[in-house]
């Protein structure tokens, strides 16, 4: 165990933004902290970094107490969501920052400096200043002068959350990719869970303070254990319904919908159904079905989404994914359907 | 394409204003005339013109002293009202700083107030401690005037100061002696200049406050005051062109480096 959180909570004076938590964090891993904002999220990542003093609790690095060391003595470095940068400083100088003031060996820190800036593929803008560098660039600065520092544990807030939808995929893959060469753990913070499923090992999903479910990205999508994670991770169908105990099927407004309730926690009473778009058929035999008419067909590139209005309870919508090249043509608009799914498919969570 | 009548406010506006610059400007001129020719009956001698009285200002011992004396207070005043301005900001800008209104009011007040409370305070408070006035107690007293200037300009950039750069130095490893050298040091660079250009330029020509301390010490504003109770010599002249002169380009400097694109330009450069 590298990183370990023991009951590290947070209150400002009387409001509780973090009730106790426990985390660990493996050596060698990327972990995100996912969540909406005011999650708590952030402030995980603070008092990781230093920033934030806990209200109690402990904080663990390979076995020792960390807890009240001071930010510029651990071992650990961030990327700002502002990227906080020096403007006064040229590129070489903000990544030299580091083993500068930890009073390193000026040429072994030479040396670094040019490696980490060749790494970051910023070598030829040593000179400039970062007013004279793209999002993009700025944001490999910074990743670079957390590095350069060698520490343990990089710590990233929202790295990408300023960038252009095709420059944060690029730089997902680069982080990626550079979290892979240099096998340090990355702590990274993020609400948009498309960006965690891509990147993570593992994800913390957060919600008011607390973890609501911690997994692979494959585990939260295919098994969430909460409404919220059911809900937040991906687009899914969503049902509420009631589950008589023992019972195999939940009386939903779509009707009785069969579930199979292997492998799942024992509940009962109000309950949360839900199934992912791309599970759902239309037509077809075995499984559960559910009568709709079609009210839409969206052509999106290799899917095509067909939103479905169940006869049981039209204001809803189920959502239906298939393949563009299915080769049969999709569904025409207003035409009845039958939407199918296998009950092994559906999750069943509390509602 | 207006008509004779909309244009009249415009034609008397313009005419306001060539009035308020020749009622403000048309002395100074005059003055400035005044030292290097004669004018007399006002018809000007232009054969008159000469630049004696500089000359005659230049051997004068008692005037130069009492520039080297303005020279001394000014650097010094602004060097502690800077010293003392960026400690203030550095407390009222940090997080729990207590009474940061309260604080800022005391250090505005004394710009604020006539000078002449201040002068007169300075005056009882000394020789109620029995302290000598000098010099000394004029850079007290210049200080405190040019302090609200210098803390105003020093606190204002450090509150554009993003918070993560100060995190960003520590979470590097700097201590705060480094974080200080490093980045809030080169980050106020510029106010600090402007601050201290500002504050040389009020204590060139402040006066008021240094009558009350100034004790037997001349500034150069009080030996230009004094001069002028004996009798209204070229030399006078003379003196207030240069006094003019040095306060107009120290003023020009400070209004150029306060531009707002000033700012813009310094992390680019």
């Amino acid at each position: 165990m590298a990183l370990e959180l023991v009951g590290i909570r947070k209150n400002y004076d009387r409001l509780e933004v973090l009730p106790p938590l426990d985390l660990s964090i493996v050596d060698g891993e990327f972990l995100t902290l996912l969540g909406p904002s005011g999650s708590g999220k952030t402030t995980v990542l603070r008092i990781i970094g230093g920033f934030a003093r806990p209200s109690g609790g402990q904080l663990m690095f390979d076995e020792t107490d960390i807890t009240d060391l001071p930010a510029n003595r651990r071992p650990f470095n961030t990327v700002f969501q502002d990227y906080a940068l020096f403007p006064h400083m040229t590129v070489r100088d903000n990544v030299g920052y580091g083993p500068l003031v930890q009073r390193r060996d000026p040429a072994r820190s030479a040396r670094l400096v040019s490696e980490t800036l060749a790494i970051v593929g910023l070598a030829a803008m040593e000179q400039r200043y970062p007013s004279q560098l793209s999002g993009g660039q700025r944001q490999r600065v910074a990743l670079a002068r957390a590095i350069v520092c060698e520490p343990k544990v990089i710590l990233l807030d929202e790295p990408l959350a300023a960038l252009d939808a095709s420059l944060r995929r690029q730089m997902q893959l680069f982080l990626k990719d550079i979290q892979r060469q240099i096998k340090t753990t990355f702590v990274f913070v993020t609400h948009d869970q498309e960006e965690a499923i891509t990147m993570s090992d593992r994800i913390a999903v957060m919600n008011g303070g607390r973890i609501e479910q911690l997994g692979s990205p494959r585990d939260l999508y295919f098994q969430p254990k909460t409404k919220f994670v059911a809900t937040f991770f991906g687009d899914n169908n969503i049902v509420e319904g009631v589950l008589a105990p023992g019972a195999g099927e939940v009386d939903t407004p779509l009707g009785r919908l069969p579930i199979d309730r292997r492998g799942m926690p024992a509940i009962e009473g109000r309950c949360i159904v839900a199934v992912r778009p791309e599970r759902m058929r239309i037509g077809g035999e075995n499984g559960a079905a559910i009568a709709g008419q079609v009210a839409e067909v969206v052509f999106s590139g290799p899917m095509t989404r067909i939103l479905v209005a169940p006869a049981a309870a039209p204001e809803l919508r189920l959502d239906v994914r298939l393949s563009s090249d299915a080769g049969q043509p999709p569904p025409q608009v207003g035409e009845r359907v039958t939407v199918v799914f296998d009950p092994s498919d559906a999750v069943v969570v509390p509602g | 394409m207006s008509s004779r009548g909309e244009r009249i406010p415009e034609i008397l506006a313009g005419f306001l204003t060539v009035l308020v610059l020749l009622v403000l400007y048309a002395p100074v001129l005059v003055s400035a005339l005044f030292s290097v020719v004669t004018i007399q009956r006002g018809t000007i001698l232009w054969e008159t013109f000469s630049l004696s009285s500089y000359a005659t200002l230049w051997s004068n011992s008692s005037v130069l002293q009492a520039l080297a004396n303005t020279a001394i207070v000014a650097i010094a005043s602004a060097a502690a009202a800077l010293l003392f301005g960026i400690a203030l900001a550095f407390y009222t800008r940090s997080e729990n700083a207590i009474g940061r209104r309260s604080i800022e009011v005391l250090i505005y007040l004394p710009f604020l107030l006539p000078p002449i409370v201040t002068g007169l305070s300075l005056l009882v408070t000394t020789s109620a401690l029995g302290v000598g006035r000098g010099l000394f107690t004029v850079i007290i007293g210049h200080t405190i005037f040019v302090l609200a200037v210098a803390y105003r300009l020093v606190s204002t950039r450090l509150a554009a100061l993003p918070p993560s750069l100060l995190e960003a130095s520590a979470d590097l490893g700097a201590s705060r002696w480094q974080t200080l050298r490093y980045v809030l040091l080169p980050h106020l660079a510029s106010s600090i200049v402007t601050g201290a250009i500002l504050a040389l330029t009020l204590s060139f020509d402040e006066t008021l406050i240094s009558t009350f301390v100034a004790g037997d010490q001349m500034t150069l504003p009080l030996r230009l005051w004094a001069m002028m109770r004996v009798g209204f010599t070229p030399e006078i002249n003379a003196l207030v062109t240069l006094v003019l002169i040095t306060s107009i380009a120290l003023a020009l400097l400070a209004a150029w480096r306060l531009k707002p694109s000033w700012s813009e330009a310094d992390s680019s450069d």
